[in-house]
């Protein structure tokens, strides 16, 4: 993939820019605002990982001048400041996600890949599958080998993010933001639960585990075959 | 002079001064209409005398012994009768004043009296040539006008007097109550925020402004005693991780064998440091800022946390019920109190043992709506309730489990924030703390 990071802090841009080339994508950085909107403009990112606070151009006004030019690369926030209405006011500037600092790597990739593969018109699908599950988004309705899984509307939610994301590693922030509307960090271990309790519904009995758990970063939907 | 500077003393000078002035123009008022009053009523006297004389129309002769008999007796008026070439014929006025009302002085008596003793004196012309003067002393018209001075001037001057000195004793008491102030603040300036104003309980101004500062002063102190109690609990907290984390980095860089461990270990510690860090840092920001408030579906939000956290529970041996009314509505910042009611559903399940019941419920009440989350483990004592809502304060039996001790100081902090009353209950046995969203956020 081919990505542009847009950060001022050197020690942290070196870092990431070395991660993300070692996880296998190209990387451009630009170390403030304007050079960054230069480089966005001119070259076709898969995804823009932006520094909230630039010097110069901040980059709030990085990313609404580039949805302005119609430029409509998916866009990542980092920031210092995880307050909710920082959140909000960088989604309607038109960014996709956001991220604050300080962050695990493992986070950071794992939100860049979903951004990248997010499949266009995904609203209008009415079919997810993976392997032998199925879900029906219109009748509600799960089955995994033509048998029938019954799903508490939670546990359906987190299959669904689960199914859209399939192949891609899912964090357990990404579950709490998308799944349970959680912009914090619970102290109890609410996304294992709902996890087991899914992998007991989904997996337990049925040939070949779907929902696997990656190692220091979240969990991954995929039958085994794809990786 | 202090004094004289002071508003109060200021006013009352002003208002004697005020008292003088309308003192001075009843006085002149009264003193002239009496004074006309009481003339009038001796000219009257004095025409009615004059014709009395010469009713039936006497003789000179007559008249003359008509003068002698009024002089002998105990009447009070005097008399001239004249020729018509003004030689006396009887009487006491002379020398013969000319016709009409005049002033005469009376002749003889005491110098100092005389002035006073002044006559008013008609004199008419007979028809046979001669004249007629009747006059009558004006003593009753100027003891009349004494006694007017000199009740007006006691009375003035004892009101003023009276208004200086009120003036000074509620200057005196004003300065008083502002010098306590004084001292207050001062004793404030050399840090020992305890002091208050005395307030008086006169429930007057000044009162309403003692009261005023010292629920300022109230603020303030526990303020700064947050302020103190969170550098030195921050520094306290903090040390132990990241000694910890020191250690573990230590070790890695001398031993490679268990590098990887110890890596991880720190790492976790780091996160730990940093979860202390993001609740101080969302403390702050609940506490400055301005959260976008809309209307949120309060019963959904509860049985979708009671949903998310069933399984949990369950998995603890817990019973989680729910006792949430359908369709009830509240305005605040849906992502703070899901926040909110997150802590407290996770305090109940990390400070009370496994298997202990927890209940979330709202219900309407009034007009306005309760919600509360209630466990029945070992609860709070109730002299350390009001303290749990401290930052970093722990209760000596949960120090042993994991937790920074701000997921209460969030709550209250988010509770605060959208105006809510926080009440921390005894459920017997078992905490139960209830939020009340008043009407106006409901």
């Amino acid at each position: 993939m081919k990505l542009l990071l847009i950060e001022d802090d050197t020690d942290l841009a070196t870092y990431l820019v070395r991660g993300l080339k070692e996880a296998g994508h190209t990387v451009d950085h630009a170390a403030d605002g304007k050079g960054g909107l230069f480089l966005a403009a001119g070259g076709s990112y898969d995804v823009l990982v932006v520094d909230r606070r630039l010097p110069g151009l901040d980059g709030l006004s990085v990313v609404k001048t580039l949805r302005g030019a119609g430029i409509k690369s998916p866009v990542l926030f980092l920031t210092a400041q995880g307050g909710v209405d920082d959140r909000v006011e960088g989604l309607m500037a038109g960014g996709d996600d956001y991220l604050a600092k300080p962050f695990a790597f493992a986070e950071l990739l794992a939100r860049i890949t979903a951004l990248a593969r997010r499949p266009p018109l995904s609203e209008q699908t009415t079919r997810l599958a993976v392997a032998d599950l199925e879900m029906d988004l219109v009748k509600r309705t799960v089955t995994r080998a033509g048998q029938r899984i019954d799903l508490q509307p939670q546990e359906f939610k987190l299959l669904e993010y689960l199914l859209r994301h399939a192949g891609q590693v899912v964090t357990r922030t990404m579950l709490l933001e998308n799944v349970w509307d959680f912009h914090f960090d619970p102290k109890t271990s609410v996304v294992e639960t709902h996890v087991s309790r899914l992998r007991a519904k989904v997996d337990k009995g049925f040939d070949g585990e779907l929902i696997h758990t990656v190692r220091g970063a979240g969990y991954s939907l995929h039958a085994l075959d794809a990786d | 002079m202090r004094l004289t500077r002071t508003e109060g003393f200021r006013l009352s000078t002003l208002f004697a001064g005020i008292f003088l002035f309308a003192g001075g123009i009843v006085f002149a008022l009264v003193y002239w209409t009496t004074s006309h009053a009481l003339e009038d009523q001796v000219r009257v006297e004095i025409r009615r005398e004059a014709a009395e004389l010469m009713r039936p129309r006497p003789t000179v002769e007559g008249l003359m012994m008509r003068i002698r008999i009024k002089m002998a007796g105990s009447g009070h008026f005097h008399y001239l009768l004249a020729g018509p070439l003004g030689n006396p014929l009887a009487g006491d006025i002379a020398p013969p004043p000319p016709l009409g009302w005049s002033r005469q002085p009376l002749a003889g008596g005491e110098e100092e009296d005389r002035a006073r003793r002044d006559l008013l004196v008609w004199g008419e012309r007979l028809p046979n040539g001669n004249g007629l003067w009747v006059g009558a002393s004006l003593q009753r018209v100027s003891e009349a006008q004494e006694a007017i001075q000199s009740a007006f001037g006691l009375g003035l001057a004892a009101s003023l007097v009276a208004a200086v000195a009120g003036g000074i004793m509620v200057s005196l008491g004003f300065l008083r109550r502002v010098d306590a102030i004084n001292r207050t603040a001062r004793a404030i300036m050399t840090g020992d925020l305890s002091h208050r104003i005395p307030v008086s309980g006169s429930g007057d101004e000044l009162d309403r402004l003692a009261q005023n500062l010292n629920a300022m002063l109230a603020r303030m102190e526990n303020l700064m005693d947050n302020l103190r109690q969170v550098s030195r609990d921050l520094a306290h907290d903090l040390r132990t991780p990241l000694t910890r984390l020191r250690q573990k980095l230590e070790s890695a860089s001398r031993d490679p064998a268990g590098r990887e461990e110890e890596i991880a270990a720190a790492l976790r510690e780091a996160d730990g440091l940093l979860d202390v860090f993001n609740a101080i840092l969302r403390l702050a920001q609940i506490e400055a800022g301005q959260p976008t408030f809309a209307p949120v579906a309060l019963s959904g939000l509860l049985s979708g946390l009671a949903d998310t956290y069933r399984p949990l529970t369950e998995e603890q041996g817990r019973f989680l019920q729910t006792k949430v009314e359908p369709d009830l509505l509240v305005s605040g910042s849906h992502p703070l109190l899901t926040q909110m009611f997150v802590n407290l559903l996770e305090n109940a399940l990390t400070h009370t043992p496994a298997g202990t019941p927890i209940e979330i419920g709202a219900a309407r009440d009034g007009h306005g709506v309760r919600a509360w989350v209630e466990d029945r483990g070992p609860g709070i004592p109730a002299q350390e309730r009001e303290r749990v809502l401290r930052r970093f304060y722990r209760l000596e039996a949960s120090r042993s489990t994991p937790g920074s001790g701000l997921g209460l100081a969030l709550v209250d902090a988010i509770a605060q924030r959208h105006g809510l009353r926080l009440q921390l209950l005894d459920a017997g046995p078992g905490l139960r703390v209830e939020i009340f969203f008043p009407a106006a956020a409901a």
